[in-house]
């Protein structure tokens, strides 16, 4: 696995400089933006993380757009060994780049800025959840389908938004406005969960549960990139 | 028994509108065996079920002894595998490739990669991107070559290289096969390519294996029968591989010579077959092919 790593390492690493370079321009002109005014750590963290869980996505265009998995697939190494690296490559990349943000943060504040707002007690928290779910979900669909996959799936996802919004609009108190109060009562649960279990014991289900998202899809995965032909 | 580099025995894969069917071929062991065939006749689907990047539907396939998908990576820490289109990252440096992948390979020696890279004249610096087709196939052999690979894989490595760097791959290939005595399975729709390296001669047609045979066989023991119609009437079923009707008789091509002179005299003039001509009669199934 580490060859695999350090293969997509020394493949992808101009690609994953210019994405992180592009990313701490983000991160460091975000606050700016709000500067004086102040930007909600809950906002802000959930940016990081949702971004941060698509770079290993972006970082591995490469082997789509230079049809470079069957060269991959060539190699002696497992089709296991290969999704095995993909997640561990993946967690590593994502994790850096909550580090670039959090660095891009620090240097800000050490200019005076105080662009955020909030407690940062559970940024680390919702930052890892949230991007191992979308790493969790993504991850199978992009070993399958491949980067331009995804894309098509959120352009689709994004497309069905408006049109469940419209059709909200249209048919009021239809089967469709079922599916907001579905995500406002799931909202609600994980909130009472939360008051229930206390922060300790809730960070711990949550991490447990990002884990095992995160092993199903692993398995997934491997099921998937076993059967890919190339 | 002649040891076998690839042993392969009903082997079936199936897509839509094409199947790859029952196939058994074997690769001798220190010899290049040239697969040939018309475009879409199966010779990819072959190799890369060979590589295990497609999956069969039924058969077994022996590589250099071993299974090739239980024994996946022994198998392919063996292989040398060349596209006709080299999947390496356009946007990297040829050194950086390299690097990439030696470390997966325990035979892997940067001083031969770097003889190799000499002696083609690779610029290392450069970016795959800014190579011509040529020079990025001979990147992808001397990549092949650098592990001391017992067997290469090569699928269609001379399509869409002109004939002056065509005749220089060959050469070089074959020069360092004739040094190394590896094995080599080189499919192609060139058949002047197979003149000049092979061994062996694989023809296959529409998914299914026609013949396997030493080139020397053919190049001897087969010929094109010109003589008039009765007379090529006359010729025993089993050794006509192919006919056409021509204005001023006919022409079969034979898979015994001999023994078509033996039947027809000087009733009939047998030239030997080419290669080229084996693959025109055999590429439409034998059938009468027009008129030229």
């Amino acid at each position: 696995m580490w060859k695999l790593l350090r293969k997509d390492w020394l493949l992808n690493r101009r690609r994953l400089g210019l994405t992180y370079l592009f990313w701490s321009v983000v991160w460091l002109g975000l606050p700016l933006r709000d500067w004086g005014e102040n930007l909600s750590l809950g906002t802000w963290s959930g940016m990081v993380s949702v971004a941060c869980a698509f770079l290993p996505i972006v970082a591995n265009g490469g082997e789509d757009k230079f049809k470079a998995a069957a060269l991959t697939c060539s190699l002696p190494v497992t089709r296991q060994a290969i999704v095995t690296s993909r997640y561990v490559g993946g967690w590593l990349v994502a994790l850096a780049g909550v580090g670039i943000a959090v660095a891009a943060m620090v240097f800000l504040s050490s200019f005076g800025a105080r662009p955020l707002t909030g407690s940062w007690t559970t940024v680390p928290l919702a930052v890892v959840v949230v991007m191992g779910i979308v790493l969790a979900l993504a991850m199978p669909f992009v070993l399958r389908f491949g980067v331009v996959g995804l894309i098509v799936l959120m352009v689709a996802l994004q497309v069905l938004g408006m049109v469940a919004l419209l059709a909200a609009r249209m048919f009021r108190g239809s089967a469709i406005l079922s599916i907001e109060s579905a995500v406002r009562h799931t909202v609600a649960a994980v909130g009472y969960l939360y008051q229930t279990l206390g922060p300790t014991a809730f960070a711990a289900v949550a991490v447990a549960t990002v884990l095992v998202l995160n092993v199903l899809s692993y398995r997934l995965s491997i099921v998937i990139y076993r059967s890919r032909e190339f | 028994m002649r040891d076998h580099a690839i042993e392969i025995r009903g082997l079936r894969k199936r897509y839509r509108g094409f199947t790859l069917r029952d196939v058994d071929l074997d690769v001798p062991r220190g010899y290049v065996t040239g697969l040939i065939g018309p475009n879409g006749a199966g010779k990819t689907t072959l190799i890369k079920l060979v590589m295990n990047l497609v999956r069969r539907d039924a058969g077994t396939i022996r590589v250099l002894g071993l299974d090739n998908v239980a024994d996946e990576v022994a198998v392919k820490s063996r292989i040398g595998f060349i596209y006709d289109e080299p999947p390496f990252y356009h946007d990297v440096t040829l050194r950086d490739s390299a690097r990439a992948i030696a470390p997966f390979y325990p035979g892997w020696s940067d001083r031969r990669f770097a003889e190799l890279a000499a002696r083609f004249g690779l610029p290392l610096g450069k970016r795959f991107k800014t190579l011509s087709h040529g020079m990025k196939m001979k990147f992808a052999l001397a990549v092949a070559l650098s592990h001391d690979a017992e067997l290469l894989l090569m699928d269609e490595p001379t399509a869409g290289l002109d004939l002056a760097f065509r005749r220089e791959l060959l050469h070089e290939l074959g020069a360092i096969l004739q040094d190394e005595r590896k094995s080599v399975l080189f499919s192609t729709h060139i058949t002047a390519d197979l003149e000049r390296i092979a061994d062996y001669v694989a023809f296959i047609r529409d998914g299914t294996i026609v013949f396997s045979l030493p080139k020397d066989e053919l190049r001897e023991g087969w010929g094109i029968v010109r003589a008039d119609r009765p007379a090529v009437d006359r010729l025993p079923a089993a050794i006509v591989k192919g006919r056409r009707e021509r204005p001023y008789g006919a022409e079969a091509l034979v898979s015994d010579a001999a023994a078509a002179h033996e039947v027809l005299g000087a009733s009939a003039v047998i030239d030997r077959a080419s290669l080229d001509e084996v693959m025109v009669f055999m590429a439409r199934g034998g059938e009468h092919v027009e008129a030229a």
